[in-house]
């Protein structure tokens, strides 16, 4: 992380962006971030919650939809959770300049 | 950036996030925020590291975003907002259903479903109800776009091979019943919708995206249902016969409740409805009710975990069966008695059933109120067929009687805008509507629940008033345009101002509704009671007088020397049995608010006799006095023009009446008792037709014996105390004011003596 970007610019770089948010008990939030502070509390609007199926999907054999339902507003709170992802569009980083590394399990749609 | 990787991680990765989900219930065509082209980077480190560097308490916030909407938005993992988090050790994956096995078993799944329907109803969500049996989620899950598809979607079991009747009990009998309900539930949506209702507080239609079979029609329903009535009749389904019974009798009551829920106005005013029907085959339900047996296993709330909801999760709702029995025959009456006002038999008994019909005790449902709305204003049509001017007009004609020559069909044939005729015509044309529009609001605004009755009623008096200005005008428009004789009236040259005459009482009228369902709502405290009556009596008292001068207009020879009289069209000349009508219209009134004001002044007495007594007392007002609180009580009528708010100062000392002694005061009371129940008792003498209440009797005659009731308690109050003031014994004088077993709108104190407590016969010692 570049020390020289004040973490309230960085951050603000995220608002208004999509997030995948995972919680602890292995759901899915994708919303639009609105707000955030020191804990990492995230407030989403138009959420979809997304569940993840009880059974392998590659055991299907075949591409599978997760279930979702819309949820609007909602508060996550930082501590619930497990991991937060931001949607590129067209591969643009968020903050270009800034040091990020995709994660080897960042393309997700190639099943 | 380490990545917290791990079996989880990966399982998501393998899963595609569905852009349009097409399974199950989602068919939100909302933006989902992953078109299939984006990718997801995982920020985790850099976020939360992000977010430790600011300061506490400090926001990071898209400026548009204010923190008052966050308010409103679900906490996730939060157990009373989050409907999908799971209890600690609480399974995702369903939990297969119990398949029964027992036709008993079917019939109770088909009651406990009856009840979920009726607790709908009766105002809880779907989400509480119908959708928590499983078996409607199972056969809505797939969102069926046909009946083929509108199924159980269920594991092979061994008791339930294809063609057997444990599987015939499951997959044709029950998905019929199922398959009827939901389509019920549809037909009860679609008419609330249609009409003014208030959303969350009468019924909850929100469906949370699922679809209710729309694309189904009543008739394919029916037929299926007729094809399961077929099987259990058959010699196939080896049942006894009163299990045979139970069973055709739900269906065949689904198949014509369904029916019945799905007529419109039109095939109402053909008298095609059968109400009857359904009320016969719930008769039979509820006798067969005892051999059900209840599988509540097939109800649950994790179905909430599915539905598409920006609220917090409810709890599930099931009324008794007893109770949703109850509710289900109360529905299918009172559907059955609206269809009354079809028979249009004037507009002052319209109105009447109106209000004698939504002030039942308990309230008809909202899918009834809702219809009723229907039937009286649907398609520009009043009751199905006439124009709602000709109700307006018959109103006013009925108390009013305004001079023929307004009503003159030639007048709408003259085309010049120079001739009277045609300058009436404008001005009638205008009342029909203005007037119209406020009319209808008036009647729908009765449907409402009685508390939104109320506060809407503050509002309409606005409108009313505007009106009665506005009428006024016209009605010195038309009084010249007509030549209008004028008439000597209290020493006074007067003109009749007719529609404004109108306009005025029926402003009156709902100013005195008003505070009359203060009471009824339990609004005002004890110790106001003497000035809310007060301020009732001031209103009718004001209604008296205006009916009287109405009266004095409502005479034969109205208008006999108009300029229009040499080519006055026959039909419209107001017939002996026409004036003969409108004064007895006026008369009647004028007895039934003469009723109401005496009995108001007897409760003025009294309320305020138990006040100089002590026994109604004020309770602390920390944060207010008598005159703010006067103040807020006479908010809705601070803007009308007549009659005034009377300043606070007087309005006291006419309440408080300081110089009647107070044994005078209950002799006073006394006196307005006696004459409010020779009134009443003159009014029940009176036929159906000349009280207006052809369309309502029985309830008309039941608000009138609930008047004479509260007459009467009132009587005996009123002589309690004034023997406990002779006897000096005010201070072993207990009151108790009594709102449930009289007139709602005349509370009465039950006065009674303190009961001493009686010594102990073994003093509660060494416990």
């Amino acid at each position: 992380m570049d020390p020289s970007i004040p973490p309230d610019a960085l951050l603000h770089s995220f608002i208004t962006k999509t997030l995948r948010v995972t919680t602890n008990d292995t759901r899915m939030f994708v919303g639009e971030l609105k707000c955030t502070d020191r804990d990492s509390n995230l407030i989403l609007a138009r959420t979809h919650e997304y569940r993840l199926p009880k059974f392998n999907p590659e055991d299907l054999g075949r591409k599978v939809d997760l279930t979702s339902r819309y949820l609007g507003l909602v508060v996550v709170m930082g501590v619930d959770i497990r991991r937060i992802e931001v949607e590129e569009i067209g591969g643009g980083a968020v903050m270009s300049g800034s040091s990020v590394e995709i994660g080897s399990d960042g393309g997700d749609m190639e099943q | 950036m380490a990545s917290n990787s791990g079996g989880f991680n990966d399982a998501f990765a393998r899963l595609h996030v569905s852009e349009k989900p097409t399974e199950g219930r989602q068919t939100t065509t909302t933006t989902i925020s992953s078109p299939s082209s984006a990718s997801f980077r995982d920020v985790t480190q850099l976020f939360r590291q992000t977010c430790q560097g600011l300061d506490v308490g400090q926001l990071v916030k898209d400026p548009n975003f204010t923190l008052f909407e966050a308010v409103g938005a679900l906490e996730i993992m939060d157990p009373k907002m989050d409907s999908g988090l799971l209890k600690p050790g609480e399974d995702d994956t369903p939990s297969e259903i119990y398949q029964p096995v027992l036709p008993e078993e079917i019939i109770g799944i088909m009651d406990q479903l009856l009840s979920s329907e009726m607790s709908w109803h009766d105002g809880a969500a779907l989400s509480q109800t119908v959708f928590t049996c499983l078996y409607i989620d199972n056969l809505l899950s797939l969102n069926p776009s046909s009946l083929e598809e509108a199924k159980f979607n269920l594991p092979p079991s061994e008791a339930h091979q294809p063609g057997s009747p444990t599987c015939q009990l499951l997959h044709l009998i029950l998905r019929a019943y199922c398959v009827g309900l939901i389509k019920c539930c549809e037909r009860v949506n679609l008419q609330i919708l249609a009409e003014h209702t208030y959303e969350e507080e009468d019924f909850v239609t929100q469906t949370y995206n699922v679809s209710l079979l729309d694309f189904v029609t009543v008739s394919e329903i029916n037929k299926l249902i007729v094809s399961a009535i077929e099987y259990v009749d058959s010699g196939a389904a080896p049942w006894p016969n009163n299990i045979k019974m139970a069973l055709k009798a739900r269906l065949a009551f689904r198949k014509l409740f369904l029916t019945e829920l799905s007529r419109d106005v039109k095939e109402m005013v053909e008298k095609r409805s059968n109400w009857d029907g359904c009320i016969t085959l719930l008769s039979t339900i509820g006798i067969t009710r005892n051999l059900g047996t209840a599988v509540p296993s097939v109800f649950s709330i994790a179905v909430q975990r599915k539905l598409a909801s920006t609220v917090p999760p409810r709890p599930i709702v099931q009324i008794p069966f007893e109770e949703a029995f109850t509710i289900v025959s109360r529905l299918c009456k009172d559907a059955k008695e609206i269809l009354r006002v079809l028979t249009y038999s004037g507009a002052t008994n319209l109105m009447t059933f109106f209000l004698r019909f939504t002030a039942r005790k308990p309230q008809p449902s909202t899918f009834v109120r809702s219809l009723l709305q229907t039937l009286f204003f649907s398609n520009h049509m009043a009751l199905g067929r006439m124009q709602i001017g000709h109700i307006l007009l018959e109103d006013v004609k009925e108390l009013c009687l305004p001079a023929d020559d307004l009503f003159d069909p030639r007048n709408e044939l003259s085309e010049m805008p120079s001739d009277t005729r045609f300058q009436i015509h404008q001005r009638m044309k205008w009342f029909v509507e203005r007037a119209g529009n406020s009319y209808i609001t008036l009647y729908r605004t009765i449907c409402q629940n009685r508390s939104r009755l109320r506060r809407n009623l503050c509002h309409l008096i606005v409108d009313w008033d505007a009106l009665q200005i506005e009428c006024e005008e016209i009605d010195g428009e038309l009084q010249q345009l007509i030549k209008e004789e004028p008439v000597l009236h209290n020493d006074n040259i007067s003109y009749a101002f007719s529609l404004s005459s109108w306009v005025y009482h029926y402003k009156l009228r709902q100013m005195e509704w008003i505070i009359f369902l203060g009471f009824e709502l339990e609004v005002y405290l004890p110790h106001e009671f003497a000035g809310m009556y007060w301020y009732l009596q001031y209103f009718l008292r004001t209604r008296l007088q205006h009916l009287e001068r109405i009266r004095h207009f409502v005479h034969p020879g109205v208008a006999s020397d108009s300029p229009l009289a040499a080519t006055r069209s026959k039909e419209c000349i107001a017939s002996a049995q026409d004036v003969a009508n409108a004064q007895a219209t006026v008369n009647f009134t004028l007895l039934e608010a003469a009723a109401l004001q005496e009995l108001c002044s007897a409760m003025i007495f009294l309320y305020t006799a138990l006040a100089r007594l002590g026994l109604v007392k004020t309770p602390p007002q920390p944060y207010s006095t008598d005159s703010m609180r006067y103040e807020l009580r006479m908010k809705p009528f601070l803007t009308i023009g007549c009659p005034d708010v009377v300043p606070f100062e007087d309005f006291k000392a006419l309440v408080d009446n300081p110089e009647i002694e107070t044994l005078e005061m209950l002799e006073m009371a006394s006196e307005n008792t006696k004459e409010g129940r020779k009134n009443f008792d003159l009014l029940s003498k009176m036929s159906a037709t000349s009280s207006h209440a052809i369309l309502c009797e029985e309830g008309y005659r039941l608000n009138l014996r609930e008047y004479l009731r509260s007459c009467i308690g009132a009587g005996v109050a009123i002589v309690m105390l004034s023997k406990a003031i002779k006897m000096n014994t005010v201070a072993d004088v207990e009151v108790e004011i009594d709102q449930g077993s009289y007139h709602p709108w005349f509370p009465v104190p039950r006065i009674s003596s303190k009961k001493r407590p009686p010594l102990p016969a073994i003093p509660p010692m060494g416990r």
